[in-house]
């Protein structure tokens, strides 16, 4: 008898440890947000949250079109340079229709995805293809505004700075863009066969899965987040900065990372990408709280990154063994 | 008929095996038209030499990592890293301050090592991650300035030239035939190529994969650390913003040399042949006058278009 309410205590405490290791990013996020609030009294406060927030919204929105390229067993290091691009071509159109100039950026960006796919769809390593185009799209940007920053008179700061009830819209896109690519990834046909063809592309293909179609689909998506954010990048800055935003892609990997996508393909919940996300503002806006320097906090974003993906390999290591 | 079938075989294989080398003596035909000749004269090419021997270098690193069916990101943030490090305690003598430099370089060669076959973690995001590190370091220890007081004798090195070409040159001919040699001649050699061709199999047939995917990542880091030296040396300032282009542009010569990003296929020779082709390209646009704001754009045209030409070649031959 006693041994039978052993083992029930062993299962239950098994089930316990099952739970907490699956749900490992949470705890992660929860353990640095309560770390925080200790660490800084400032961190705590309504607007200090929204700052937060907003702030993350850029890479947050990056960082879902890197999960989806992620799953599908590719890679987008184009970000940065679209951002510099979204931010030129918007800086441009704009004195003459400010619905052209998104409508302008926004179909570039697209043809710019569906350029990367068609090369990805060749044969290519995904890795080289976007590699190039980082370079051929900071190019462009650099090419249509002469070298030159570009301000503009139109006044598209909302994006940014606008708050609806006390939420900022640049969150409030996130939001959604975040509920709108959780919905197709996990409850549509595409959705499913962007899992597919990361999981084994081939024998997707023999189950009838159009894997040239799933990779175009999937790198335009994340052009077009890419568009997103480069709007909310744009109308934080209120000028065309062609050489700037550099370093965006690393940063929206390593948040996909963290949330657990794999690089290897198939794996990969939007919901893990979204706690990666916000553990990487977190950790950004304890350090601005707290005086870190701006060059410690390049090293210690990098611990961190090697920190979380251990905990995720083992953690996966130890899922699999039981 | 079979004769001339064979012919035509042969004349594609050996089109395909000296095709850089084609491209390379086109290049520099274009650019002597172009530049009226003045391409050809010997200032110039011991020129395009000297301004590509540190990218050269770091090249063969990342071309033995590329080679294990690895990447290394922390290529150009480790040389930045030693570079500044170089001239940061300059009490200590040339000497010494070059040998810790070299040392730190190959420490992130170890680390990186560490972190991925011990730790088994992917090598992008090792490398992104000490890509970050060393990124941060670098900037701490000259608390983001720029360092202009050198003493001469930390100088000395970029001076040195032998029958009047820099002495980096011959480092980097140097590195890169005994390099060569290694690959070549020695059961190291053999296991990197088939480590990176098939970690399993390798790894079954008695190879220490993890030993031969260390080394690769050990050396690429130690050519860091000397090329960070070399650097501080050649323009004479510590300058903790230099990393950026190194990175992509050592996997794009890599890559252009026609190394395989899956691993176990490249010959460093042909390395060195993607080095001074990307050198040329640059050295050709200057000259006719493109926007230096085209140029990453162009080099990005021409990788994605050399492994398309490689995968083309590739099934036609099959």
């Amino acid at each position: 008898m006693s041994k039978k309410i052993s083992l029930s205590y062993h299962e239950k405490n098994g089930q316990i440890f099952r739970l907490a290791r699956s749900n490992a990013i949470y705890l992660f996020l929860l353990l640095f947000f309560v770390a925080a609030c200790f660490a800084s009294p400032h961190f705590r406060s309504v607007s200090n949250i929204t700052t937060l927030l907003s702030q993350s919204s850029i890479i947050g929105i990056l960082a879902i079109g890197q999960t989806i390229v992620l799953i599908t067993g590719g890679f987008d290091l184009s970000h940065g340079s679209f951002l510099a691009l979204v931010s030129v071509l918007i800086a441009i159109v704009i004195p003459t229709s400010i619905f052209g100039a998104f409508l302008a950026a926004m179909v570039s960006l697209l043809v710019l995805g569906f350029v990367n796919g068609f090369f990805v769809n060749k044969g290519i390593s995904p890795f080289i293809v976007t590699l190039g185009m980082q370079g051929i799209a900071r190019t462009l940007a650099l090419w249509l505004a002469n070298s030159k920053s570009i301000s503009f008179k139109a006044d598209i700061s909302v994006f940014a700075y606008g708050s609806l009830f006390g939420i900022p819209y640049c969150v409030i896109i996130w939001v959604i863009l975040m509920a709108v690519f959780a919905f197709i990834l996990n409850k549509t046909v595409p959705g499913r066969h962007i899992y597919a063809i990361g999981g084994n592309s081939e024998s997707a293909r023999l189950s009838g899965v159009n894997v040239e179609a799933v990779r175009y689909f999937a790198y335009c998506i994340s052009a077009f987040c890419s568009f997103a954010a480069g709007v909310i990048y744009v109308s934080k800055l209120g000028v065309g900065m062609p050489d700037k935003a550099v370093g965006y892609e690393m940063d929206s990997i390593a948040c996909a990372i963290i949330g657990g996508t794999s690089l290897f393909g198939g794996v990969g919940k939007l919901s893990g990408t979204l706690a990666g996300v916000l553990i990487y503002g977190i950790i950004t806006n304890i350090q601005n709280l707290m005086g870190v320097s701006a060059y410690w906090q390049d090293v210690i974003k990098g611990l961190i990154i090697l920190v979380a993906v251990y905990f995720n390999l083992v953690s996966n290591r130890r899922q699999r063994g039981a | 008929m079979v004769e001339m079938r064979s012919e035509k075989l042969n004349a594609r294989n050996l089109f395909s095996q000296y095709r850089l080398f084609m491209i390379l003596l086109l290049m520099a035909a274009i650019l002597s038209v172009a530049t009226k000749g003045v391409f050809l004269h010997k200032d110039n090419i011991i020129n395009l030499f000297t301004q590509n021997a540190m990218l050269g270098i770091i090249a063969i690193g990342q071309f033995l990592v590329i080679l294990t069916g690895g990447i290394d990101l922390s290529v150009g943030s480790v040389m930045m890293m030693t570079s500044v490090f170089y001239v940061r305690f300059q009490g200590l003598g040339a000497v010494a301050c070059a040998t810790l430099a070299i040392l730190l370089g190959t420490a992130f060669g170890v680390m990186n090592a560490l972190l991925i076959t011990k730790v088994k973690i992917n090598p992008f995001i090792t490398t992104l991650a000490t890509m970050a590190v060393a990124e941060g370091l670098g900037n701490i220890f000259v608390d983001g300035h720029t360092i202009f007081n050198i003493q001469p004798s930390f100088l000395a090195i970029g001076r040195v030239k032998i029958a009047s070409v820099s002495i980096y040159v011959f480092f980097w001919i140097a590195i890169a035939v005994i390099m060569a040699l290694i690959l070549r001649y020695t059961s190291f050699g053999i296991k990197l190529y088939s480590t990176g061709g098939n970690a399993s199999v390798a790894y079954l047939s008695g190879i220490k994969t993890n030993r031969v995917i260390s080394a690769a990542y050990i050396i690429s880091g130690l050519l860091c650390g000397v090329v960070g030296v070399l650097y501080t040396a050649k323009l004479c300032v510590g300058d903790p913003t230099i990393a950026g282009t190194y990175n992509t542009d050592s996997i794009t010569a890599v890559v252009i040399g026609g190394t395989s990003m899956a691993g176990g296929e490249g010959k460093l020779f042909n390395i060195v042949l993607g080095v001074l082709i990307l050198g040329m390209l640059s050295n050709f646009m200057n000259t006719m006058g493109v926007p230096s704001a085209l140029h990453v754009g162009v080099k990005g045209c021409i990788l994605i278009a050399t492994v398309l030409f490689n995968i083309y070649e590739k099934k036609k031959s099959k």
